[in-house]
């Protein structure tokens, strides 16, 4: 098997004294999607932000195709693309615009052509390229981020609640256009608490419940796991002691 | 990495309708005070050649006298007018605009703009340096209050900073960024200013200018740095886009209005200097000087020095040499009051200016009064050579009086002299000081100005490292 490009070993994030995230171990690996599925609170936003360096961690290491986050931290981004929930651009420019810039930023010059060709692929219509990101929808940001991970050419997706707030057809059509990135090579790694598009997309699952990963599913298990029951179980499992 | 980030915040302001009503008027504001100050300025400069030709034609054309009633008789030396003022009138209103010089007292300048200014003119005038010091740090603070605090809560920061941008890179990107449109703004005012003055300055004023035109723009270009970094640092820590806004409207308002007034006051408290009341009692002493004793002394010395007995016995004219020495005495006397005077203005500017470790405009304002020849230094320096001029002349006209005037103890009514001699004292001709004599006197200012911008060199990249990347 090829190396993990997302790699955690021991990675360990505390908040004045909460273990945000607790000694997580994780490997995902070129053409996977690897869902973390978690409640509110589970360290998954934490996970992702230690993969892209904006949080040191206080135990352990995130490793990017290789590489510390923390000793290459510009180098490490450079190989990443990152969707957060809410895709922001700069609404007074252009789809494109905002496109070319973030891609120059990641050391990519890209001409007319390149611009158009890759928001294409991401799905965005094309009287949308010239028109303000202002006007834009939630889907049709995601889809100007998408492209700018096609232009990135990045090895691995970071996505932070990608499906959240997208109405089904765009949802579905999201889930398409991740699975297309893993296909030709991404490793991702999408933070989520939406188990419909979990069963359409990851190829593994992890849970992590209060820090902790309690369990994955392998991609073989994946088809005859009830995954509602595995999650629900866990999150009443972390919260029994605060019950009762 | 850190032009990409320029090009991108100057292609978004530029796009900003606000920003190019704002511009547009700060562009035409500054061109209005930069084109009525030249025509200013070139009426003012016209006026003074004017005059200085009439007071001449009526120094040389003056009836036979006395040498010592031509002294009395007296003339005017007028502050040149340089090409200068039209960025910056600095004291120059207050500072009177001709000297009359004559024996026996040395006069505060005459004339005084100030006076004859109708109300609204005494209310302020829109002088190009008052559009650079409080409007441009205005459009500055504009430009960049958003800068990361609006980063920060559009949410474009972590996707920004997640495609390996430094940090570093970014704060310069977005300095660059404001430099860009204000450049729009200042290069045209700048190339207008640079025309009007090659087409239309004398030659001699416009080399005199071309050097302190280049240290003027390097002082308001650390200026502008200045308010560029003040606002980076605040958007970086602020809580929000309105709260930056907020912070450095402050920041602007007390560095332009209170922080003059504030800084007069307490310059005046530490160092009082000399009041109108003292300076007018300083004055009457002077003349109160005994011209008996000094009758003594020089009756005394002439005796002594020809070993005769009696004045009517000595070669020299009394009166005569007791109009020479008492000029001597009473210059003496008027040069130590002066002094006090002018040491007390330049005191209360240098405890001024140590209020720029707070306030930049501090800093700046004297600079730019400095380097366009309109502070009180330049007074001084004109002052001090116009009285160098007037000992010269009153003193030439009084050893004259000694060298041809009868011998004795009596005042000589008879010997007169007329055009030639007034022929023969030279016109007075002030050389005004160079660009490095006049940054000379403001140590203090381009030090704080220097610490801010190096202070802010360190602080923006620090808090730019540090800033949270959510809304809080």
């Amino acid at each position: 098997m090829s190396d993990p490009i997302l790699h955690a070993r021991g990675l360990t994030k505390r908040f004045s004294g909460t273990t945000a995230v607790d000694a997580l171990d994780l490997a995902i690996h070129p053409g996977e999607v690897y869902a973390l599925l978690g409640p509110n609170g589970a360290g998954k936003t934490t996970t992702i932000n230690l993969f892209l360096g904006f949080l040191a961690p206080d135990g352990g290491e995130a490793l990017v195709d290789g590489l510390d986050v923390q000793a290459e931290p510009l180098e490490t981004k450079r190989r990443l693309a990152y969707l957060p929930e809410q895709v922001a651009l700069y609404p007074s420019l252009s789809g494109a615009e905002n496109l070319k810039y973030f891609a120059a930023l990641a050391g990519h010059d890209l001409t007319e052509a390149d611009l158009a060709g890759f928001l294409d692929r991401a799905g965005l219509q094309r009287e949308a390229h010239a028109r303000h990101a202002g006007t834009y929808s939630k889907g049709m940001r995601q889809k100007v981020g998408i492209a700018l991970a096609l232009a990135k050419g990045a090895k691995a997706l970071l996505l932070d609640e990608p499906t959240s707030g997208l109405d089904p057809s765009a949802s579905v059509e999201f889930s398409g256009l991740v699975r297309r990135l893993a296909e030709a090579g991404a490793a991702v790694l999408m933070a989520t608490h939406d188990l419909f598009r979990v069963k359409d997309t990851a190829s593994r699952v992890g849970v992590l419940v209060g820090g902790r990963l309690r369990e994955e599913v392998s991609h073989d298990a994946l088809p005859t796991t009830d995954l509602e029951a595995l999650y629900l179980g866990h999150v009443r499992e972390a919260e029994a002691p605060v019950l009762s | 990495m850190t032009g990409t980030i320029a090009r991108k915040e100057a292609a978004e302001t530029l796009r900003d309708g606000r920003f190019r009503w704002a511009a547009a008027a700060v562009l035409v504001l500054l061109t209005g005070a930069l084109i009525s100050g030249w025509i200013h300025t070139d009426r003012l400069a016209d006026q003074h050649a004017e005059a200085a030709r009439a007071d001449r034609d009526v120094w040389t054309g003056q009836e036979e006298k006395n040498p010592h009633s031509a002294a009395h008789f007296g003339n005017y030396a007028f502050k040149p007018v340089t090409p200068l003022l039209a960025v910056d009138r600095g004291v120059t209103a207050y500072t009177g605009v001709a000297l009359f010089m004559e024996g026996h007292a040395i006069q505060d300048a005459r004339y005084r703009p100030a006076e004859d200014a109708s109300a609204s003119a005494r209310l302020g005038e829109l002088t190009a340096a008052a559009v650079l010091q409080w409007l441009v740090p205005l459009l500055v603070v504009l430009l960049t209050f958003g800068a990361f605090a609006g980063e920060r809560e559009r949410g474009t920061l972590r996707p920004l900073l997640s495609q390996g941008v430094s940090r570093r890179a970014l704060a310069g990107g977005k300095a660059l960024g404001a430099a860009a449109p204000l450049a729009l703004i200042l290069i045209p005012a700048a190339i207008l200013g640079a025309v009007a003055m090659a087409l239309f300055a004398p030659p001699e004023a416009a080399a005199w200018s071309a050097p302190r035109v280049g240290l003027l723009a390097l002082v308001y270009l650390a200026y502008f740095a200045v308010f560029v970094g003040v606002s980076l640092l605040v958007s970086a820590l602020a809580r929000s886009p309105r709260s930056a806004l907020l912070i450095l409207l402050g920041f602007w308002f007390a560095n332009g209005f209170i922080a003059p007034r504030l800084a007069a006051d307490v310059a005046e408290r530490v160092h009082p200097g000399l009041t109108a009341e003292a300076f007018a009692e300083g004055e009457a002493a002077v003349g109160d000087l005994s011209w008996d004793d000094l009758t003594v002394r020089v009756t005394e010395q002439i005796l002594t020095e020809e070993g005769v007995s009696t004045l009517d016995s000595a070669s020299v004219n009394m009166p005569a040499v007791r109009l020479y020495e008492g000029e001597k005495m009473e210059t003496e006397a008027y040069r130590a009051l002066f002094e006090q005077l002018a040491d007390g203005f330049e005191g209360q500017g240098r405890v001024a200016q140590a209020g720029a470790i707070v306030a930049p405009l501090l800093a700046v304002a004297p600079l730019s009064t400095a380097l366009t020849g309109t502070d009180y230094r330049h007074h001084r320096h004109f002052a001090d050579a116009a009285e160098a001029y007037r000992y010269g002349y009153v003193q030439a006209l009084n050893q004259n009086l000694i060298d041809n005037a009868a011998p004795g103890a009596t005042w000589d009514r008879e010997y007169v002299v007329g055009e030639e001699v007034w022929a023969g004292i030279p016109a007075f001709d002030y050389e005004a000081p160079s660009a490095g004599w006049a940054l000379g006197g403001h140590g203090l200012a381009l030090g704080f100005l220097g610490l801010w911008l190096v202070g802010l060199a360190f602080a923006v990249p620090a808090a730019v490292a540090r800033m949270p990347l959510d809304p809080r």
